[in-house]
């Protein structure tokens, strides 16, 4: 395998690095397959990799006696291990892959070497924390003050931001878990918003028809975060 | 184990129902009753909808892997 080209890389983060930055990292970047539930952190265990994903999307979850519930999502335009970039070595969320997709890792100890030698390295990855920070926050915003349709349309959006194409392949119960409710509560917010035109959905496999229409539901649950990490980053995602 | 699907009919303007294509795994009849009361609890405490302003006025249609309605309960039998 040929070290990564930073023109070809498809994860915002190491893409808008500067190149002498990613020069640092690049001998470093190790391809991996990210597969669909592949734990990527385990909770409260010392980080060993720091993940950039190219394609698909992890999941970060509190993972409580009555099941997983989702606090963010990170993909392309996102980092895996946010911790070690804030000198800490570990976290007490789960983080693992929801979606199947493939990136780039890097041990801790290199990328800790390497953000030693490079203020402007580290910064970068400091502003994506704000970033990570501004859309966890978001989530327990809409939590609290949005209903099941909106959160779910907020949700698909941050899936559709994060996936090529249409299709979002996950399950009502994975949706359901995600977003903690009862199934048949995603299943009636699927059935209205299908009613609506904006989304097919089959079994395992959600397609958005209507991106436009579902912003206007997730209304401001979805967006203000997003545009955040465009104006920290000064990259789209 | 057997497989049952919680469908759920709701009020509505037009075509309340929402089908379950994924259902659940419940080892009885007995398990079933009680897994079926417990997600409509849940769902009357916790889901927020648009859709469903009032869930006392719901019922669970649940039907086993040929198709065949087992149980039917609506959310007001779930109250404690």
């Amino acid at each position: 395998m040929h070290p990564p080209q930073q023109l070809s890389i498809g994860n915002r983060l190491l893409s808008s690095l500067s190149a002498n930055d990613f020069a640092s990292l690049q001998p470093h970047l190790e391809p991996v397959p990210l597969d669909i539930r592949q734990v990527l952190i385990e909770p409260n265990t010392p980080i060993a990799h720091v993940y950039f994903p190219e394609a698909g999307m992890s999941s970060v979850t509190n993972n409580s006696s009555g099941g997983k519930i989702e606090v963010g999502v990170v993909g392309r335009e996102g980092m895996v291990g946010l911790p070690i970039v804030l000198g800490i070595d570990q976290t007490p969320y789960e983080h693992f892959m929801q979606i199947a997709g493939h990136g780039w890792r890097i041990a801790a100890p290199d990328l800790e070497q390497a953000m030693a030698q490079s203020g402007s390295l580290h910064r970068h990855l400091l502003r994506y924390a704000q970033a990570s920070h501004v859309q966890v926050s978001e989530t327990a915003f809409a939590n609290a003050n949005s209903d099941v349709e909106a959160r779910l349309a907020r949700w698909l959006l941050m899936c559709h931001d994060r996936v090529e194409g249409d299709d979002i392949p996950l399950t009502h119960e994975f949706i359901a878990m995600m977003l903690g409710v009862r199934r048949p509560g995603v299943t009636v917010a699927l059935h209205v918003l299908e009613g609506m035109q904006v989304l097919r959905a089959k079994r395992g496999l959600i397609t958005v028809l209507d991106r436009e229409k579902l912003e206007e539901l997730a209304d401001d649950a979805y967006g203000l975060s997003e545009a955040e990490y465009t104006r920290l980053m000064g990259t789209g995602r | 184990m057997p497989r049952y699907f919680l469908h759920l009919r709701y009020p509505a303007s037009e075509d309340g129902f929402a089908r379950d294509d994924e259902g659940d795994e419940i080892p009885d009849h007995k398990a079933l009753r009680q897994h079926v009361i417990e997600t409509a609890r849940d769902l009357m405490r916790g889901a927020r909808l648009k859709a469903i302003p009032e869930w006392l006025q719901c019922t669970f249609e649940v039907t086993d892997e040929s198709g065949t309605v087992v149980l039917t309960l609506p959310f007001s039998d779930a109250v404690q």
